[in-house]
């Protein structure tokens, strides 16, 4: 599904967050949201998802309105991971995965919804823990357990907040790309929150750059990871290396310290 | 070809085991709840025997069956046919719907409040039929006719206020857990308040039967009663059951619920609404029975787990079997006395619930 994010603005209380944010998101695109703590990151999908109401401005899910799409046909198109989920009662992995078919399925899951869930706890390696209670697992266990929840869902559109917060540098290149090839294949539009800019500029195809609720930057990773970007938005110094096509971004700025030297 | 899972595994054998594993899983827990329903009759049976007037199992047995088979009840004395029709049998049937409906609001209380330690008691219902309660025996003021249903019908519009003032404070909050939690808190010191000036106030007899509605008892009970709450509780377990998906959900927090296509807001307000209302009937005709609507949930989460397609006629069950074992236990201990049940209630829960805290490996508790 395409995505329309014309002129959004959004404040908690008084305090504004998103101020005027504009953005086209193709069917099928891997999206990263780039920007310091506070930028407004987690709002923007928040907004997204309609768990926020922007204060101006309109999203459009192909060409409709969010706000005007009923709350039970929104939940089979736009699945949302918030940061630190699945901390709650003593669930079974694989309880917890089928909930993801919740919007599509009735009192007793039928033999399709066992098949999904079967399907996106394979994609993330969790055949093995289906059966432990989620409250046993590590971290970043529990973080890919939300995941195989969002696929079981089989969305359209999905919105990570910090997808790969909590994983190993194995399971950050394996997620990720996992993440893209079913975006490729499956058509599924994904918007993803994230810090490590490297990464991000290795597995998504555009990058949007936000400082303070605007958009700094917005295009393929060569073109908004370039040096004056990175000091503008994050006040840090860095080079950009190119690797195989992908930017990466060295920060060796040593003025970054907050107790006097 | 799938070359982008994580997992190398190949996909067929996998395949029929999970569907086969998620299947097994069900069968075991539905096979929990049909013991749960066999120990419960087998208890009410127990429970039938024993007392001030011991009645032989062969002859309960007889009477009990006579109500299906009626030449059975020619072999039976009418000393046992009325006192287990007339006084054993009401009082069972009481001890069972009223412990059912206790757990089954605790385990959705403690779902919408997300909160393992909150119960419909935390919210200020009980201190609030408490209030109701000593109003109608210290001043004989409030609402509905004479006597006893004075008492019935103060408790219950108390509670059903202390309900409204509850959620009044959380909706400022939009019913965010925590702020129900704490105006509950709130309203249940208020109301607590309110007692102990009654109590100061009000004649030594008077302060007596306030006492000893506040400890609960289920000695007065009828077929009536029994009936009414066992209405109450079918139509409250019909409601909730058929959300059980969607209470599944608010467990895991409301971004996670609202993207599942759960309107939490309603969703909370409206579960916790027919849960409260269940306990408002409840304690109205019992007195305020502690215990069972926290210890019955934690029981019934240990034995299915949090699923609410199993959790809520788990906890019922437990609850049940707590309520009529505690009664019994009130009945028979030092007769021709009998304990307010709700002291036995709070005996026989502690350890059952220490048990759960220490155990630990629940995972609701985290540690």
């Amino acid at each position: 599904m395409t995505i329309v994010i014309e002129d959004v603005h959004f404040s908690y209380s008084a305090r504004p967050v998103l101020r005027g944010v504009t953005a086209h998101i193709a069917r099928g695109e891997v999206l990263g949201l780039l920007g310091p703590n506070g930028a407004g990151k987690s709002t923007l999908l928040r907004c997204m998802d309609r768990v926020l109401t922007p204060t101006q401005g309109v999203i459009l899910v192909d060409g409709r309105k969010v706000a005007n799409i009923p709350l039970r046909e929104l939940a089979k198109l736009v699945t949302h991971v918030p940061q630190d989920a699945a901390r709650a009662f003593p669930h079974r992995v694989f309880e917890l995965v089928l909930l993801g078919r919740r919007a599509k399925m009735g009192l007793r899951p039928r033999e399709q919804d066992l098949e999904a869930v079967r399907e996106s706890l394979r994609w993330f390696n969790l055949e093995e823990l289906a059966w432990r209670n989620v409250n046993e697992l590590s971290g970043g266990e529990r973080q890919r357990v939300m995941l195989a929840w969002a696929l079981a869902a089989e969305p359209r559109v999905l919105l990570l907040d910090e997808p790969t917060s909590s994983l190993d540098l194995r399971y950050q290149l394996g997620v990720l790309a996992t993440l893209r090839e079913l975006a490729r294949h499956r058509q599924i539009t994904t918007v993803m929150a994230m810090h490590d800019i490297n990464l991000a500029a290795r597995f998504c195809d555009r990058l949007i750059l936000l400082k303070s609720g605007v958009v700094h930057a917005m295009g393929s990773p060569v073109q908004v990871l370039t040096p004056e970007n990175i000091r503008e938005v994050y006040s840090v110094d860095a080079v950009v290396r190119l690797h195989g096509g992908t930017p990466y971004v060295i920060p060796w700025s040593d003025e970054v310290c907050f107790v006097p030297r | 070809m799938k070359t982008w899972a994580l997992s190398s595994k190949s996909e067929t054998p996998t395949r029929d085991a999970f569907g086969h594993e998620y299947r097994r899983s069900a069968a075991t827990r539905m096979l929990l709840l049909a013991a749960g329903v066999a120990l419960l009759a087998a208890l009410a049976v127990l429970a039938v025997t024993v007392g001030a007037v011991k009645v032989p199992l062969g002859d309960a047995c007889r009477v009990l069956m006579s109500a299906l088979w009626t030449p059975w009840r020619h072999a039976t004395s009418s000393l046992s046919r009325a006192v287990i029709w007339e006084l054993r049998l009401p009082r069972i049937a009481l001890a069972v719907v009223a412990g059912a409906g206790l757990a089954l609001s605790g385990a959705v209380i403690q779902t919408t409040a997300r909160n393992p330690l909150a119960s419909p008691f935390t919210l200020g219902i009980s201190a609030a039929a408490g209030f109701g309660a000593a109003l109608a025996i210290v001043l004989g003021a409030g609402l509905g006719g004479p006597g006893r249903w004075l008492v019935v019908a103060n408790a219950f519009a108390c509670s059903v206020a202390a309900m409204a003032l509850v959620h009044l404070l959380g909706a400022v909050k939009g019913f965010s857990p925590s702020a129900t939690v704490l105006s509950g808190i709130a309203v249940n010191f208020f109301f607590m308040a309110l007692t102990s000036l009654l109590q100061y106030l009000g004649q030594s007899e008077d302060v007596k039967a306030v006492v000893l509605w506040l400890m609960g008892g289920l000695h007065r009970a009828t077929w009536g009663q029994a009936g009414l709450l066992g209405a109450v509780l079918l139509v409250a377990l019909v409601l909730l059951w058929a959300i059980a998906w969607d209470l599944n959900a608010l467990q895991l927090g409301d971004e996670v619920a609202h993207s599942l296509g759960v309107p939490h807001r309603r969703l909370r307000l409206w579960a916790s609404l027919v849960a409260l209302l269940v306990t408002a009937t409840v304690i109205s005709f019992t007195g305020t029975i502690g215990f069972v609507c926290l210890v019955g949930p934690h029981m019934a989460r240990l034995m299915v787990g949090p699923d609410h397609r199993f959790l809520l006629p788990a906890s019922c069950l437990m609850g049940g079997l707590l309520l009529l074992g505690a009664d019994t236990v009130a009945r028979t201990m030092v007769a021709p006395l009998e304990l307010p049940v709700g002291i036995v209630t709070s005996l026989l829960g502690v350890p059952i619930f220490v048990y759960l805290l220490l155990r630990g490996n629940t995972g609701y508790w985290g540690v």
